[in-house]
């Protein structure tokens, strides 16, 4: 876990990152959100050392890290870029091999890890572990980060913009694969982003800042049933309610009974997979007063407009990936 | 077939067509060899037509050939190698004919007898050069289009080993002065090769200090850029008193042979001409890394040293070869000035040449020079390219 207190970075007269204390819970995925100039990619470097504080302190799991060398930290926390700084000279194999080489793991131990690596992201490592970066697209180049940074095992990752440059079709596949890793690996994650959607999508807690400052940090759920000041309000907008709905599986809400014979064939029918968004959706979509949820063919029970008015209820969960 | 590519191929064929038809005009111009009864009478010149007889109707058509294929709608790759082997022909034919006409005016003449080739015989070949550049453009890369580029290079070196030339005016001056010239041309590759070789190690270290210390570089490129304008001559006067004040103070200079004329000021001239091109690439090459890439090589745990060596100078390396390239194509051709300052090199024969008024000789100095740039400048090419292919076209 990452424990930030009294982090202020100043450049001159300007006050970057004013006075922010942060707690990072192990093993869950904070995103830092706010408009541009609002301080969150600062604090994110100022965590691995990138840039040092004008003053506070960063603990991880109790250790300050300004007493451990800068090199031996990083190494320690995944990160990735959205530039990906794949190194161009390098295949993607060396690339994604490259903590582990900088800790001296033997070669053979590497290659394993690294096949691994590229198979958890997405990437049949026969097809990509020779080819160069120029020869990637955006997405995939981006899923080599993430790969390189996980590479080490490290328990922390540190993601600045990591999908801000990809196509939006690329980002959101890039987006799902992320909640799946996540949900298995269990990181303790620091993810910065200025895109709305993504944070909902992804975080499980959101510290929203502004002018250096944090706003407010909590849940989106919370953001959006208890929204500390108006300009977290005005921030999230009007969709927010929209954008939690697509945090929510159909899975984890209270279905209704089904009717007698009830067939996922000939009714309206959605899949158990599919989230409270895409259920709204489908619902208007059919013009239908309730849909049977399926899951394999086999049909579960029914939701309807009601009951996802219920799902989204004030003892609503955080998250459910 | 992409759109540029075709671009590219349509522009060859203008040139290709035009530079053939150079060569028709060349071989109808007047001064296509050189008849003359010794090494400096003004001599006799006749058009490459009629010089080489009936040989010189097969150049006119081998020539028209190559003009009409660059021309019509034949299918690329068909044309690329035609043309290609035409053009190569050409000057195969034009070198080898020469040698032969040459050995048949001494027999007629007399052994002092020489026989040159004529301005129009130089632009032929420049043609031929013109055409093959041109047709190789219809090819695709590979070691094929290679072959048959310099096909016609290795053809007319195979004939001066032949003995086919030895009559040559050029060959005969070089038969006159055959160990002196290997050894000219040791020296002037030393020459060059100790002006790269300071030019790479203080131009890497200063490029690096630029780029290291912003606040540095305008000092750094500001004295180099005035070493680089000063006129080579006017340079090595410079160096004169200096090096000769030198020398008179420090024995160990005396020793080893620095003075103020000789090899001691080409070297240091040379090698601050290598300096700027070596120096300004290296600048060039680390600023421009991409800061992403920099950043990821520190954000994963890369210290200093091997952020170096395992980054920065790979990516960097292919442009620090380029500054090298010129470095050495520069060096290849400036050190025809030791000739003039009592360094010798292959310069002392183009200055020998000038003072008798012998234009074979000098031809004896100037062909290695561009031979030797020529090659220097394909092959860090070719060891440019291969460093920083990184997956690329490889």
């Amino acid at each position: 876990m990452i424990e930030i207190t009294g982090l202020t970075k100043r450049y001159g007269a300007f006050t970057a990152v004013d006075d922010i204390d942060l707690s990072v819970p192990e093993g869950q995925l904070t995103v830092l959100l706010g408009p541009s100039g609002s301080g969150k990619t600062t604090v994110l470097r100022m965590v691995n050392r990138m840039i040092d504080p004008t003053s506070g302190s960063v603990h991880v799991n109790g250790v300050d890290i300004f007493e451990r060398r800068p090199e031996e930290l990083r190494r320690e926390m995944g990160y990735v870029i959205q530039s990906t700084g794949l190194f161009p000279n390098m295949t993607i194999r060396r690339n994604v091999g490259t903590v582990p080489r900088l800790m001296g793991w033997d070669r053979r131990r590497i290659d394993a890890r690294v096949d691994e690596m590229l198979d958890l992201v997405g990437l049949d490592p026969d097809v990509y572990a020779a080819k160069w970066p120029s020869q990637l697209s955006g997405g995939e180049a981006q899923r080599v980060g993430v790969a390189r940074a996980l590479a080490a095992d490290p328990p922390i990752l540190l993601m600045d913009e990591p999908f801000g440059a990809v196509d939006p079709l690329a980002r959101e596949h890039l987006q799902a694969e992320m909640r799946r890793l996540q949900a298995k690996l269990r990181k303790t994650i620091l993810f910065v982003t200025h895109d709305i959607d993504e944070a909902v999508l992804l975080a499980d807690r959101v510290a929203l800042l502004r002018n250096g400052r944090i706003e407010q940090y909590d849940s989106p759920e919370m953001l959006w049933r208890h929204p500390a000041n108006p300009f977290v309000r005005s921030f999230f907008g009007e969709n927010l309610g929209l954008r939690i709905m697509a945090r929510h599986r159909l899975s984890a809400v209270a279905l209704a009974p089904l009717d007698e014979g009830a067939a996922c064939r000939d009714a309206p029918h959605i899949d158990a997979r599919a989230t409270l968004k895409e259920a709204l959706a489908e619902l208007v979509g059919a013009r239908a007063n309730r849909l049977v949820v399926c899951e394999n063919g086999i049909p579960l029970g029914t939701v309807d407009f009601d009951s996802l008015v219920a799902a989204m209820g004030d003892d609503l969960g955080s998250t459910d990936a | 077939m992409s759109f540029v590519s075709d671009l590219i191929r349509q522009r060859a064929r203008v040139v290709a067509t035009s530079g053939a038809l150079l060569g028709v005009a060349a071989t109808l111009a007047p001064h296509g060899l050189v008849f003359r009864e010794n090494r400096i009478v003004r001599g006799e010149a006749l058009p490459l037509l009629e010089a080489l007889g009936g040989w010189g109707w097969v150049l006119l058509g081998l020539w028209l050939s190559a003009a009409a294929l660059s021309f019509v709608p034949l299918p690329w790759a068909v044309r690329g190698n035609i043309v290609t082997v035409l053009g190569g022909l050409t000057s195969l034919v034009l070198v080898w004919r020469y040698g032969a006409e040459a050995l048949r005016y001494v027999e007629l003449t007399g052994s002092i007898a020489r026989t040159s080739l004529g301005w129009a015989a130089w632009l032929a070949l420049f043609a031929a050069y013109a055409v093959i550049f041109a047709s190789t453009a219809w090819l695709d890369p590979g070691p094929w289009r290679a072959v048959l580029t310099y096909l016609p290079v290795v053809g007319i070196i195979a004939l001066a080993a032949s003995g086919a030339l030895s009559e040559a005016a050029i060959a005969r001056e070089y038969a006159n002065s055959a160990d002196g010239f290997w050894r000219e041309l040791r020296l002037h590759l030393s020459y060059v090769a100790g002006a790269v070789g300071t030019g790479i190690v203080a131009g890497m270290s200063l490029g690096l200090l630029a780029a290291r210390k912003r606040t540095l570089e305008p000092a750094v490129f500001g004295v180099l850029n005035v070493l680089q304008v000063l006129p080579t001559l006017a340079f090595i006067g410079l160096m004169n008193p200096i090096l000769t004040g030198l020398s008179d103070r420090i024995p160990l200079l005396e020793q080893l042979g620095v003075r103020g004329v000789g090899w001691a000021p080409v070297i240091v001239v040379l090698s601050a001409y290598a300096v700027y091109p070596i120096a300004r690439n290296t600048y060039t090459a680390i600023v421009s890394l991409d800061p992403g890439v920099i950043d990821a090589a520190r954000g994963v745990g890369m210290s200093r040293p091997r952020m170096f060596a395992e980054v920065e100078l790979p990516l960097a390396l292919p442009v620090f070869i380029a500054g090298v390239r010129i470095a050495l194509v520069q060096s290849t051709a400036g050190a025809i000035i030791a000739g003039l300052v009592g360094g010798g090199g292959l310069g002392r024969f183009v200055f020998l040449g000038a003072a008798q008024t012998a234009s074979d000789l000098i031809l004896l100095g100037v062909l290695p020079i561009v031979a030797l740039a020529l090659f220097f400048d394909r092959i860090v090419l070719v060891l440019q390219r291969a460093l920083g292919s990184w997956g690329a076209t490889a």
